[in-house]
């Protein structure tokens, strides 16, 4: 275990690029928001409270973050004789950590964007429609858990880059667009994008934010484990 | 002599070519041998698979007993330094100590601090701006201070300029000598370090040539000259490596069979001397090319004025 | 270390064997450890190691426990007694052998050491 948390902490060895990046990323596109809304005054010119995507930003980061935890950190730690099982677990711990202390930072300030009743002009940046829940430990795990899952997104992204190289981003990129697209041919062809949305509107918040994002992070992080056990660093 | 890691009827396959082939040796336990042969002869591929970074094809690899492929108990005592080592971008050198200090249990911190300055490296500096050589020099650093019982070195001098390589040597000769442990030393630069080995393990295409003790080598290559039919005779009876001839003369590098032969080439009229284990080893891989036991390349100086 | 002249060990001993020989390594002194040796020459500590030990079996040097290898009493006429009988086999038989070649004769050679072994 020891060598596991050895490993978590190589991750962590430069907490202001790890942690700064994506917080510099998404607190700019806040920002940006801020102005937009204070300046066009669009509180006052459209109804509603006005949800943005900006937070996507951050969860985008921390996706690529982990795509160079990886390329960047195996090499290495298989260099200082760590075993593929330990680095793993180390950078698992590291996106589990990291996802929670994001999540409670996020929980505060959704809170304060609530209280404050969207920063004065109705803004909900930090918590978008429906991600706004009234309970609070569940507001954390709604920010926490879709973050574990791009991490271990980004962590899978790592491997394969290791195990196949370049070929194998580009085939994974490849599948995922014919598959995607695939999918869509498929729908328009049975007319059924309208079942599509109805089946996605049907489903909770919770399904969308935890329950499929938590079978991903686990599907992801049995797949990277097998995949990780060949790969050359 | 116990064994450090042993390699059992090894081999690697990859896509296209085999690097080893049904390779059987043993790394003896606390002594400096040196993995020697051509490039592409298999030296890394065997390194790889003694830290587990590579499964072998068929066949078995045991270091301290055991499998090293996601071993901890043995991935803790084994550190390898390779030439090709890639560190993480924004990593200082001061970063790659500590992670370091954290990693290896037996981990010398004076020691470290100490190399550090005798080959003047920047600790504050990204590794990622060093000249070639500094990098090279940190990863010495990394392997030296790890005190692991079992180091491995692969070619870790790349781009060390000749001071730089003495102070390697002398550093790694002076822990060793305080704190014995299992060292292998990959190399092409035979000559300099041949002093430091006490075994020598040849590798050729993929397949051990000399397995040895290093003074059992230095007593018995020798370099025998002479009239041709003489050296003949003499290198009949025993393993003639290779023979070069001019106007009558021979030269020829010959392992010894026998304890007298020193004394059967000095009757037969030969002068006999004793031959470096580089010399050696370029006559062993050549002869091996050859595809004989020995070659013989004559040289007609007729044509060259005196 | 002279690559080309065979086993280090065997070099190393005879450089002590010198030294005790000329007089620098004294009787009953303390000889240099294996690691000293082996910082010195830049050799492995187990070469210099087997050529001190190959001075403790012809008995030129002794081991005292927990201290050190030392000079054995008596080992300067030994060697001095070894050099003296190989004398013959080292020098002289090439020396014959070469005169033989040129063609010297055994008569002109002792003439030549009368006139040179004089002068020294």
């Amino acid at each position: 275990m020891n060598r596991a948390v050895a490993a978590a902490r190589m991750q962590l060895v430069h907490p202001l690029l790890t942690f700064g990046v994506p917080w510099a990323i998404v607190l700019s596109s806040f920002a940006i928001n801020l102005a937009i809304w204070g300046f066009g005054d669009v509180a006052a010119q459209s109804p509603g409270d006005g949800s943005t995507g900006g937070l996507a930003s951050l969860y985008i980061t921390v996706l690529i973050v982990f795509i160079q935890a990886v390329t960047q950190m195996f090499p290495f730690a298989m260099g200082l004789s760590l075993s593929r099982r330990d680095f793993y677990l180390g950078t698992v711990l590291t996106a589990v950590l990291q996802a929670a202390g994001y999540a409670v930072v996020l929980t505060v300030l959704a809170a304060i964007e609530g209280a404050s009743d969207g920063w004065g002009m109705r803004l909900h940046f930090w918590a978008p429609g429906v991600l706004d829940v009234d309970n609070v430990a569940l507001q954390f795990v709604v920010f926490a858990v879709p973050m574990v899952a791009c991490a271990f997104l980004g962590i899978a992204i790592g491997v394969v880059f290791k195990r196949w190289g370049a070929p194998g981003l580009y085939a994974l990129t490849l599948t995922t667009l014919i598959g995607g697209g695939l999918l869509a041919v498929w729908a328009t062809w049975q007319t059924a994008w309208g079942d599509v949305f109805d089946w996605l509107g049907d489903r909770s918040v919770y399904s969308l934010t935890l329950g499929f994002p938590a079978a991903l992070a686990v599907a992801l992080a049995a797949l990277t484990f097998l995949g990780i056990r060949r790969a050359v660093p | 002599m116990t064994a450090a890691a042993t390699f059992d009827s090894v081999t690697m396959r990859f896509r296209g070519h085999t690097a080893l082939e049904d390779l059987t040796t043993t790394v003896q336990a606390d002594t400096i041998t040196g993995l020697l042969g051509r490039n592409g002869a298999g030296k890394t591929t065997m390194m790889q698979l003694l830290t587990g970074h590579r499964v072998p094809t068929s066949g078995q690899v045991r270091v301290l007993g055991e499998t090293p492929f996601e071993n901890d108990g043995v991935l803790s005592r084994l550190c390898f330094i390779k030439e090709s080592q890639r560190y993480p971008d924004q990593f200082r050198v001061c970063d790659a100590v500590s992670v370091a200090a954290s990693v290896y249990p037996q981990w010398d911190a004076d020691l470290a601090a100490q190399l550090l300055e005798d080959f003047e490296l920047p600790v504050r500096r990204p590794i990622k701006k060093l000249s070639r050589g500094m990098t090279s020099a940190v990863g010495i650093v990394l392997g030296l201070a790890s005190r692991a019982p079992v180091t491995l070195f692969d070619e870790p001098y790349l781009g060390l300029d000749a001071v730089a390589r003495q102070l390697f040597y002398d550093r790694l000769l002076a822990d060793y000598a305080e704190h014995p442990r299992t060292i292998v030393l990959s190399t092409h630069l035979i000559e300099e370090i041949s002093d430091l080995l006490e075994h020598v393990l040849l590798i050729d295409h993929g397949r051990v040539l000399l397995d040895a003790d290093a003074e059992t080598l230095r007593a018995t290559a020798l370099t025998v000259t002479g009239p041709a039919r003489q050296v003949a005779t003499f290198g009949a009876a025993h393993e003639l490596l290779r023979t070069e001839s001019m106007a009558g003369q021979s030269r020829a590098i010959v392992r010894t069979r026998t304890a007298t032969a020193h004394r059967t080439a000095a009757d037969l009229g030969l002068t006999v001397e004793p031959t470096s284990i580089q010399q050696l080893v370029v006559a062993m891989s050549q002869a091996t090319t050859a595809g004989r036991s020995a070659t013989t390349f004559p040289s007609d100086l007729q044509g060259v004025s005196r | 270390m002279n690559e080309d002249a065979g086993p280090i060990f065997r070099q190393i001993a005879v450089q002590l064997e010198d030294a005790i020989v000329d007089g620098s390594l004294a009787e009953e002194s303390q000889a240099p450890s294996s690691n000293e040796l082996a910082a010195f020459h830049r050799i492995n500590p187990a070469t210099a190691a087997k050529g001190l030990n190959q001075l403790v079996t012809d008995g030129v040097l002794y081991k005292r426990r927990g201290v050190g290898m030392f000079v054995a009493t008596g080992a300067r006429e030994q060697l001095l007694k070894r050099r003296r009988s190989e004398f013959a086999d080292q020098y002289l038989t090439p020396l014959l052998a070469e005169a033989d070649k040129v063609g010297i004769s055994v008569a002109e050679i002792a003439a030549m050491l009368q006139e040179r072994g004089g002068r020294a």
